[in-house]
């Protein structure tokens, strides 16, 4: 491998279908891993200040923050990104790099579907992938070698109800069932519908509970192991 | 890193005069570049007339300040980069800095505009602190694109009104006396402050410099004569 170019494993999947847990039990077995977690918490504290939360403003106004959303979702993911890029101490067989979402699922599942719904308008949508677009080719250009993904897909009701049972403070009564169909529909648009260049997808069923399953971690971890093995 | 670029930005009110001293540095500097400021990128998103910012920004400040003002300097930055890119590569390399003329630039975006809409209480703490991180990250991976001279069409408020009356631009018409003052007072603040980086090349705007040919060779022998020590002094 070229030592500029890398390697993204991104876990996808819907709000509550039990990414971070599935991520935890990654990086305890593969821990060579580059981690870049999503950046939630700084959505909630803007430049550390705890009153400045857009997560809560988007949640409780789609219409009027949904742009804004998108900007700094964007720019804060680029931000760990770039760290990560630019790091001249990673030694060479580090350039794997194991994320929560990426920078595409942004774009892909959020910004999209909040123009497909209505609360991001076509000038808005139009103003953010233009400097999206220029921006991520920027950045990236030439530096991303491959790219590999693995979707929990989870059924949206499941989701729901470990949403409700996580109670994060935003989330517990603005998420919808409905905005969950809608994101879990964009996830099957994006991943198994769409053509992926450079990208391989590994679909997870995560439906069952896993968190304190040891034998359906085994069964998962058949797969994930047998997605990694070309590039571990 | 060498240095690419020797940026200089007419800056001053609307009305001030910036399009007359441009056609004289047209003139002197035939190989320089010149970038205009990208006025109907703003309009025509997309080359989609609906699609038009600047229409949204005007009718209500409050809801759209923040995304027209982070589009502005974005915007700002991807024709800067295509347009300068293009030029270094059909450019022979050793040839020194590349001289650049811009109508405004991306830190006045900030500065003036930006910081105007703020203090006027249009843009929201979350929108300014997203601005400002997202503007000061950009900067720091866009250093080639910083001004190194601004020069300062200084002009009084109300002579800028006079000739906006005058020549009659459609977007321009309605632009109050009062928004113009606090706009050139920005000037005044951006252009005193001491950590400024870049040199200030200050023109009196009331002088005649459209139809006397004197005032206009007077200029013309200023703005020769400064940029001819920034060359100097970058190569």
């Amino acid at each position: 491998m070229k030592s500029n170019q890398y390697t993204l494993i991104s876990i996808e999947g819907n709000i509550g279908s039990g990414k971070s847990t599935l991520l935890k039990l990654i990086q305890q077995k593969y821990p060579d891993l580059r981690f870049i977690p999503e950046p939630v918490n700084e959505w909630r504290n803007i430049n550390g200040d705890e009153t400045l939360n857009l997560l809560g403003s988007f949640y409780e106004n789609p219409t009027r923050w949904a742009y804004t959303m998108q900007v700094y979702a964007f720019f804060s993911r680029l931000k760990h990104w770039k760290e990560v890029l630019s790091d001249p101490n990673i030694p060479k067989n580090k350039h794997l790099i194991l994320s929560e979402r990426s920078i595409e699922a942004d774009k892909e599942i959020f910004a999209v579907n909040g123009h497909k719904n209505g609360i991001i308008n076509n000038l808005e949508f139009a103003l953010y992938e233009k400097f999206y677009d220029w921006l991520c080719q920027e950045v990236f250009g030439k530096k991303v070698q491959k790219q590999m993904i693995i979707y929990l897909q989870v059924d949206p009701e499941v989701c729901h109800l470990r949403i409700q049972k996580r109670a994060r403070e935003e989330e517990k009564n603005t998420i919808s069932q409905e905005y969950l169909i809608q994101i879990h529909n964009r996830h099957e648009e994006w991943l198994l519908r769409e053509n992926h260049k450079n990208t391989s997808i590994l679909v997870l069923n995560g439906d069952k509970e896993f968190e304190s399953d040891i034998k359906q971690q085994e069964k998962m971890f058949k797969n994930i192991d047998n997605f990694l093995k070309s590039i571990l | 890193m060498e240095k690419k670029f020797i940026i200089i930005s007419l800056e001053g009110n609307i009305g001030a005069g910036k399009s007359t001293l441009f056609e004289i540095l047209k003139q002197e500097y035939p190989q320089a570049i010149f970038l205009m400021e990208p006025l109907e990128r703003w309009q025509n998103i997309n080359g989609n007339s609906e699609l038009n910012i600047l229409e949204k920004y005007y009718s209500n400040v409050e809801r759209w300040g923040f995304t027209f003002q982070i589009y502005a300097y974005q915007s700002r930055l991807m024709t800067w980069d295509r347009q300068l890119q293009q030029v270094l590569k059909n450019t022979q390399q050793n040839k020194g800095p590349v001289l650049v003329f811009t109508e405004r630039s991306i830190e006045s975006a900030r500065e003036l505009f930006f910081k105007l809409c703020y203090n006027d209480g249009k843009i929201s703490q979350i929108e300014f602190e997203i601005y400002e991180e997202f503007y000061e990250w950009l900067m720091k991976h866009y250093k080639q694109y910083l001004i190194d001279c601004v020069i300062y069409v200084n002009t009084p408020p109300e002579t800028c009104l006079e000739r906006l009356i005058k020549r009659g631009r459609q977007e321009e018409a309605c632009v109050p006396l009062e928004y113009l003052k606090k706009l050139h007072q920005r000037h005044e603040d951006w252009l005193i402050e001491k950590t400024n980086r870049f040199q200030i090349v200050s023109i009196d705007g009331t002088m005649n410099y459209v139809q006397d040919q004197n005032v206009k060779e007077h200029i013309r022998q200023q703005l020769l004569l400064e940029i001819q020590q920034l060359m100097d002094y970058n190569n």
